[in-house]
Formats: structure tokens, C-alpha cells, sequence
């Protein structure tokens, strides 16, 4: 389906264009935002990611991986922007925390936590390879693990240990905005 | 942990692990999904594409030259940037000197010959049109920030680039 979207761009067929810009802009977005920015400067990223893909569109050598290609044009530059403002990429393992028992409660808060909009507050306490992860995890890309792992710059194998790792984090940030009304056992935090 | 399907799992490895993505996927999707407005711009792009002409890449960028000679040739210390692009059959060197507002912007091509060299803008400014001396030196002053890039037409039609010209990668100044 995007190989055809993308030969058809290549081409001259400016709707095949506006599709794959439907299918992908959400995870080129995700990548952007994965990295830290946002605002302007993750506008800017987007229309740069797109702007360069125009020009490749009709030299890819993979077409069906289009969306791999976006995912890591975009982490390229933002790469760029943080690099020209002396910020950086999040690096590094994520360690395991030990896991709380799910009762109930925490069940119904976390599930409450999708009315109060507390998720991303959650999410943004997390550390910033998590946050990055969950992100690209999280969106409606197509990406395979394997296409998330390159994109990442990561090993294949870390993905499905460090989600679930992530994963717990943010269940246990969810909780600790939750307070003392959720009912759980063992230490806080 | 190991999943034995190729993409991330929709459900399966642990139902509340399952559950909690599918939150933060409502989560992201209501509250921080991709802006309408660069959904537009990144549409809009398509205008920007270049038909016929060579692309030449980005080789060279002091901002993000991490050797040893990032100081000697400008590097993000410095107020001055320099960038490299080449193509098949040419090379342009550009330096783009920040004063705190705007730019200037001085550039050589090589081999010399093309009359002269353009600057196009992504946020829809004017194109400005740098002619080239002997040498194959060429100048703007006074630019504002944004992404740019620059065109080469050829000296003649059976010049390096064929009929199409050239036209560089987008960078941001």
C-alpha cells in the first residue's frame, strides 16, 4: 500500500502525495515530539522532514518502508536542532523498578486518569528514553520493531523488556498523582 | 516479554499493560496529536519538488561537526556556519555568518561557470538571485532566518546537471 502510494508520488500524483502525508504525519509528529521538542521547533522539524522527503520520494530504495524512512529523517534532524543548541538525545538503559502489586483501585484510577487528562502529566515524569519509547510506541505508525529499534538507534531485543519497564513507570507515576486514594501496598514512588 | 509477531502487539503480552497503552495512545491521540497546520505545510511540500534537477546533499555542517577541526572551520561556537553540498559534478561552499538577527550569507561554486545561483525559501519569501563572479563566488546580505536552499541552472545545457540544474538539500539558517 505505501509502495504504491510512494511510486505513485513519484510519478507526479499529487493525491498519492496528500495520502502518505495523512498515513505518516502522525508518526513523523511522534518521532518529533519523542525527542523533546515541541512548539515552533517541532513544526519546523515536520515541515523539514517532509520538504526532505519530497525530494526522495522518487529515490527511495525501499519504498514499502517509507514510514521507517520518515521515522528516522526525523530523529536525524532533530538530532540537528538539539546539536545546534547544545542539547542532546536521550541515551542510556532504563533500569527495573520493582513491581507493585495491581489491585482494584489502581485499576480504577488509572482508568479515571483518562478523564482528568493525567496521562501525559504522568508520561512527561518519566525518563526520557521511556517517554521516547512509550511515544513511538503509542501512535497509529505501522512501524515494525525492528524499524522502531533503528530508528531509536537501539538493539532489537531492548525494545520489548524496556516497554515493559516503561510501562511500569508510568503505571507507578499514574498512581503517585493518584495519592493516598489509591489503594496499594508496599512504598510509594 | 518476547513477542513472537513482528510489530508491537495491539493486546496480548499482559492485559494491563495492554490497557495502559491503549490509554496513553487516547492520551496522545486527544491531546498532543500532529497540529492541522503541519499537516497543511507538510502537504504543501510537494510544491517545493524538483522535477529534473540534481539534488546535492548536505556533506558538511560546522553546526553538527563534532572532529577536531570544528573550531577552525566555524563550529557552533563560532557566529559563522559553514556547509557543504555536493553533487555528482559540483560542489558549493557556503558560509553563513549570523549578526544576531539576520544573515549574511557567502557562497563558491566550483567548477565556476553557472551565471548565477538562487536562494529559495520554505516559509514563501521572494527567491533572491546571487550572480556568480570569475571565480564562482556569490552573496546575500541581510537574510532572515528560516530554511533555505540554494539552485544552480547550468552555464549550458550540456554543463554538469543536464538541463535541469541543481538544487541543494533544505537547511535552516
Amino acid at each position: 500500500m505505501t509502495s504504491k502510494l510512494v511510486l505513485a508520488a513519484a510519478a507526479g500524483d499529487r493525491d498519492a502525495w496528500e495520502r502518505l502525508v495523512d498515513e505518516y504525519a502522525n508518526l513523523v509528529w511522534a518521532v518529533v515530539r519523542s525527542c523533546g521538542l515541541y512548539g515552533a521547533e517541532a513544526s519546523d522539524v515536520s515541515q523539514t522532514v517532509w520538504l526532505r522527503f519530497v525530494e526522495h520520494v522518487g529515490r527511495l530504495r525501499e519504498p514499502e518502508r517509507a514510514g521507517a524512512w520518515l521515522a528516522t529523517t526525523a530523529r536525524h534532524e532533530c538530532f540537528r536542532v538539539l546539536r545546534r543548541s547544545g542539547r542532546q538525545l536521550a541515551m542510556g538503559e532504563v533500569p527495573e523498578v520493582p513491581a507493585p502489586d495491581l489491585t482494584e483501585a489502581l485499576i480504577d484510577t488509572i482508568v479515571a486518569a483518562d478523564d482528568r487528562g493525567t496521562v501525559l502529566e504522568a508520561l512527561d515524569r518519566l525518563p526520557a528514553r521511556c517517554q521516547e519509547l512509550l511515544r513511538l510506541m503509542a501512535t497509529e505508525s505501522p512501524l515494525t520493531y525492528d524499524e522502531i529499534a533503528e530508528t531509536l538507534g537501539v538493539r532489537r531485543g531492548w525494545i520489548g523488556p524496556t516497554r515493559g519497564r516503561c510501562i511500569e513507570r508510568l503505571r507507578r507515576a499514574l498512581g503517585d498523582q493518584a495519592g493516598p486514594a489509591a489503594d496499594r501496598p508496599g512504598p510509594a514512588g | 516479554m518476547n513477542t513472537p509477531t513482528d510489530r508491537p502487539p495491539d493486546h496480548g503480552t499482559g492485559g494491563a499493560d495492554d490497557e495502559l497503552m491503549a490509554l496513553l495512545k487516547r492520551a496522545l491521540e486527544r491531546e498532543d496529536p500532529v497540529p492541522a497546520d503541519a499537516v497543511r505545510v507538510a502537504k504543501e511540500a510537494w510544491t517545493w519538488r524538483s522535477i529534473d534537477a540534481e539534488l546535492a546533499a548536505l556533506t558538511y555542517d560546522s553546526a553538527v561537526d563534532t572532529s577536531e577541526l570544528a573550531g577552525v572551520r566555524g563550529g557552533p561556537a563560532t557566529a559563522t556556519r559553514a556547509l557543504s553540498f555536493e553533487g555528482a559534478e559540483m560542489l558549493l561552499d557556503v558560509e553563513v555568518t549570523d549578526d544576531g538577527e539576520r544573515r549574511l550569507l557567502l557562497g563558491q561554486l566550483a567548477p565556476a561557470g553557472p551565471p548565477a545561483v538562487g536562494l529559495e525559501f520554505a516559509d514563501g519569501r521572494p527567491p533572491v538571485v546571487m550572480l556568480t563572479d570569475e571565480l564562482g563566488r556569490f552573496g546575500a546580505e541581510r537574510l532572515d532566518p528560516g530554511l533555505l536552499r540554494l539552485r544552480v541552472e547550468p552555464a549550458d545545457p550540456g554543463s554538469p546537471g543536464g538541463t535541469g540544474g541543481l538544487v541543494t538539500a533544505w537547511v535552516p539558517i
